[in-house]
């Protein structure tokens, strides 16, 4: 299990980005997110809007989708968020039938 | 083009679920714990047995906020115990907290601590 956490409104474009490379099994989110850089005045914290990306995918593309996500968040810049990655005891794998393209 | 991603492992992940309206007291708790950073997003959540916990199972809101707070391996103990402490978690009907380990994880890493590392690591 692959989850992602980018900046807001980006979240739609990866998960159709990766419908491009066979990858069904995904959903996002909103969230908000602070860093330690956030500044804090009076004990309240600076909220950045965020969103999440989840993914499930085999093991043996695992290590792809992760690179995928990586970049395609552009996860290398700062305040971009991060990616990681997790082991799931069971999964089942997502196939979708031959629907037509919605438009 | 070639890319360079700077894994890191020995990490965890904590999972925090509270009442709506508790997280920013335990985002606070955690980030004074040392926690780089915290995300927060809405969920709905109910138990079982709410109904018997809280005020006529008023004051037990199904409206949850879940807390993902990414930690080092070393640090996660002490950061689970502040955010723990900071929900109230002892109190039945109030949530939950678990730990779950990474196989890995990537963010952005300035390249002065990517060097410092690698220089370090040259010594050895």
């Amino acid at each position: 299990m692959i989850t992602c956490i980018l900046q807001a409104s980006s979240g739609i474009h990866v998960l159709q980005r990766l419908r491009g490379i066979g990858i069904d099994s995904a959903f996002v989110h909103h969230a908000r997110g602070v860093g330690e850089s956030g500044k804090r005045r009076r004990g309240a914290s600076y909220y950045a809007e965020r969103e999440v990306v989840t993914v499930l995918v085999e093991a043996h593309r695992a290590e792809e989708i992760f690179e995928f996500l990586y970049s395609a968040a552009d996860i290398g810049k700062p305040h971009a968020g991060m990616v990681f990655l997790q082991k799931a005891a069971h999964g089942i794998p997502l196939a979708l039938p031959d629907l037509p393209e919605e438009s | 083009m070639k890319h360079d991603i700077v894994v890191l492992t020995d990490a965890t992940l904590i999972t925090c679920i509270v009442q709506r309206g508790v997280a920013d007291r335990v985002v606070t708790a955690a980030l004074d714990a040392g926690a780089q950073g915290a995300t927060v997003f809405y969920a709905r959540g109910t138990g079982v047995r709410q109904r018997h916990l809280g005020l006529l199972a008023i004051t037990v809101s199904a409206e949850k906020e879940v807390i993902y707070v990414v930690a080092a391996n070393d640090q996660a103990d002490h950061i689970f115990e502040r955010m723990y402490l900071a929900a109230n978690l002892d109190t039945p009907g109030m949530g939950m907290i678990y730990m779950s380990p990474l196989e890995k994880m990537a963010t952005y890493v300035p390249p002065h601590v990517v060097a410092r590392h690698l220089s370090g690591r040259d010594d050895d």
